[in-house]
């Protein structure tokens, strides 16, 4: 339990009166990668979220180092990397532009800047596309771009929110021997996906997120074996169709829409 | 500050590599304000149609009609009084004008009535004004005419006067003569009286009948004598005195008239018809429409272009990707306040040095020896406006509810301006809440520098106002960014 650098404790998020995460028991290992694996809809993003302070939790506490993090955001700030799913960057700044941008903003010297920005782009395979505007990159290099911006201010932990969501199987595999060489520095790395092979492959440890809640989590060999499963694919299906019957399998993708739709209606009616 | 800078590059850069919106953001508010300020750079209404009716047009009416047409007005002769009213309400002419029957200057009851449409409160009373002058126009010329004429007898008079005067002096003198002729005549009755006396003593003493009878018939024909002249001589004197009377009331009538003439000092037809004249000087000397126009234009770019560029910009960072990044750093939000702010300054300067530049060029607007001024109040409303449009951006979110909003704002800052209608047609207390509107302030206080070269000084209490607006609309910013960033 040493190594456990970050902590959610009884944790509980709601968006106006839907429940989205219900009591999240999670420990993230040091230097490892941890994977959140859940049904489309399940509150894994709002998790990651959580975890950087994006979101509040009404209940229980978020830790980092044993500290909670909402006295510590701008610290927390330094700490975190976050690659989201849909890419954060400017559409209209070319790759070293919007590397060069995001470092100014984490106070880096210029000079420092200019040196991890071209780290950044050996590192993510982005050298050849330095000049490009970021809206005519290819949906894998904007993935990458995402990730080296992630990682402008050497964070100690980077969140991946489907990192290898909308990419080609060549573009998966290169994303998770990037993501493996991102680990080997010794960055701790959060990500979620919902293809459960890739998570086999790379993590370190596996969160299972099912009705809102955390119901397992360990390494993924014991996770398996637990489950009695050759892959994690098969542990997925035996908790799915194990908790629920068939009519309810139904209801639950029923509601997983519902509630992604509702939470998309309820932050545009906050917003509004 | 760093990330300031970079803030301010990376929004300048992603401004002007669109094409489209470096155009719409720079020079379209320009190219707005000199159309505008082109259109409108006359000083009175033109093409204005007016409907006539008269039951029977007389060279009188003919006459007005005729003078009514020209540059300004367009005239139409009507069927009938309805239809001409009719047509005011239908907006195809702008107001109507019925003539009298056989209209006449003799009928002193008779008027011209206008038709107007109120509810055009912006052209209402200036159409009356101008009407009224054309219609005054005619007036004033029959007027001149009138009193040229009363003019010209009364000048006849005070000529002729005096002759009158010095004749019947005269005949006055001549009727004293008469009456002094008359007293010698009388005078000479009283001889007539001592020869008919000696007669007496002569037929007294004389026997001859002859001598006797020729005493007699002369004393006769004296008797007779004296009788007629005792009666010519009171005939003459009574009828001489009456006459004496009348002629010396006479003069005096004639004394006095031409005493009342002589007081009379208007000599021109124009001092009648407007013993009272008016001469319009304007305050602000060498002033054109276009000067005139100027300052407020000028407010409306800084208020137009503040407003929807930092509200636009605001919207546009809340919906970028990039947005939640921007979350990621820590980099404080003033510092991203700031960045859109100075974003915002730098494209308003450079609109404001094109539009300045170009009004030097093409109208010779002086404006050098008050850059200083401008440069400030400019500085200050620029930077409300900017804060208010990006406290519009943070509270809205979809692009719809802030265009709505930015427009409704810009609009009631207009409305509660002098820009359309003067706030003094502004009821109640909302009067007092349009005093400290900062477009009220901003076009006020151009107008004060360029017009009226106002110092420094006494431009500072306006000053403060827009200081004060300037930093609500940062709090206001900085709590509306506050709610809603977590919110992207």
């Amino acid at each position: 339990m040493d190594d456990e650098l970050i902590q959610l404790r009884g944790v509980d998020k709601r968006f106006g009166r839907k429940v989205v995460l219900d009591c999240i028991n999670l420990s993230i290992p040091e230097q490892k990668i941890t994977g959140i694996i859940g049904a489309s809809g399940e509150g894994k993003t709002t998790i990651l979220k959580m975890i950087i302070g994006f979101y509040k939790p009404n209940k229980g506490d978020v830790l980092y180092s044993k500290r909670t993090i909402k006295n510590d955001l701008k610290n927390i700030k330094k700490i975190f990397g976050f690659a989201t799913e849909d890419g954060s960057f400017h559409e209209r700044l070319t790759v070293y532009e919007n590397l060069i941008h995001f470092g100014r903003l984490h106070h880096i010297k210029k000079s420092e800047i200019k040196k991890r920005a071209e780290k950044l782009m050996d590192l993510v395979g982005l050298r050849e596309a330095k000049d490009r505007l970021a809206r005519d990159l290819s949906m894998g290099m904007k993935k990458r771009l995402d990730v080296a911006i992630s990682l402008i201010h050497n964070p100690k932990v980077l969140i991946m929110d489907e990192p290898t969501a909308d990419l080609d199987p060549l573009l998966r595999d290169n994303m998770l021997k990037l993501i493996k060489r991102i680990n080997s520095n010794g960055t701790t790395i959060i990500l979620t996906t919902q293809l459960l092979g890739e998570m086999d492959r790379i993590c370190d440890k596996i969160a299972i997120l099912f009705e809102r809640k955390i119901i397992d989590e360990g390494e993924p060999n014991k996770i398996k074996s637990k489950y009695n499963a050759q892959d994690l694919d098969g542990v997925f299906n035996r908790i799915f169709s194990k908790k629920t019957k068939p009519e309810d399998k139904i209801k639950t993708m029923e509601r997983q829409i519902e509630q992604e739709l509702k939470e998309e209606e309820i932050e545009n009616e906050e917003l509004d | 500050m760093k990330s300031l800078i970079s803030i301010v590059g990376k929004n300048m850069k992603i401004i002007s590599r669109s094409k489209l919106s470096t155009f719409f953001v720079l020079l379209a508010p320009l190219l707005i304000v000199f159309l505008v300020g082109t259109a409108f750079n006359s000083n009175s209404l033109s093409n204005i149609k007016l409907g006539v009716y008269s039951a029977e047009y007389n060279e009188l009416s003919n006459s007005i009609v005729t003078n009514l047409g020209g540059k300004q007005f367009v005239v139409q002769k009507m069927n009938s009084e309805q239809e001409c009213i009719n047509s005011v309400k239908a907006m195809t002419i702008h107001a109507c004008i019925i003539f009298p029957k056989n209209m006449s200057i003799e009928k002193n009851n008779e008027s011209i009535v206008l038709h107007i449409d109120n509810s055009r409160i912006n052209i209402a009373y200036i159409l009356i004004n101008d009407i009224n002058s054309k219609i005054s126009e005619k007036g004033s010329e029959l007027g001149m005419s009138m009193a040229s004429d009363l003019l010209k007898a009364l000048q006849q008079a005070k000529s002729s006067l005096p002759s009158q005067e010095e004749q019947i002096n005269s005949a006055l003198s001549d009727i004293s003569e008469i009456q002094s002729e008359t007293s010698a005549i009388a005078s000479q009755i009283s001889s007539i009286d001592s020869a008919i006396t000696s007669i007496n003593s002569g037929l007294s003493s004389t026997n001859d009948s002859s001598v006797e009878s020729d005493l007699t018939s002369i004393k006769t024909k004296l008797e007779s004598l004296k009788l007629g002249l005792s009666g010519g001589t009171s005939a003459i004197e009574s009828k001489s005195q009456s006459g004496e009377t009348s002629l010396t009331k006479v003069s005096e009538e004639i004394g006095k008239l031409i005493q009342n003439i002589s007081k009379i000092t208007i000599s021109t037809p124009e001092n009648i018809v407007m013993p009272i004249k008016t001469e319009i000087n304007s305050i602000s000397k060498d002033s054109t429409n276009w000067k005139n126009l100027f300052p407020t234009l000028t407010a409306l770019i800084v208020l137009l272009s503040s407003i929807i560029l930092s509200a636009s910009l605001v919207l546009d960072e809340r919906r970028a990707k990039a947005n939640f990044r921007n979350f990621m750093t820590p980099t404080s939000d003033l510092s991203f306040i700031l960045g859109t702010y100075v974003t915002c300054m730098i494209i308003l300067f450079a609109q404001m040095v094109l539009l300045f530049l170009g009004t030097i060029l093409l109208t010779n607007l002086e404006v050098y020896s008050v850059l200083p001024q401008i440069a400030l109040i400019l500085f200050l409303s620029s930077s409300a406006f900017i804060f208010l449009g990006m406290f519009i951006g943070y509270v809205f979110k979809s692009d719809e509810t802030t265009i709505l909003a930015t427009i409704s704002v810009a609009s009631l800052l207009i409305f509660f301006s002098n820009t359309i209608l003067p706030t003094e047609s502004i009821a109640g207390d909302f009067k007092y809440v349009a005093m400290y509107n900062p477009l009220f302030i901003t076009d006020l206080l151009i107008k004060k520098t360029i017009l009226f070269n106002a110092a420094i000084q006494s431009l500072i209490p306006e000053m403060l106002v827009l200081l004060g607006g300037m930093l609500l609309f940062l709090v206001l910013t900085l709590f509306g960014r506050k709610i809603t960033k977590r919110k992207a």
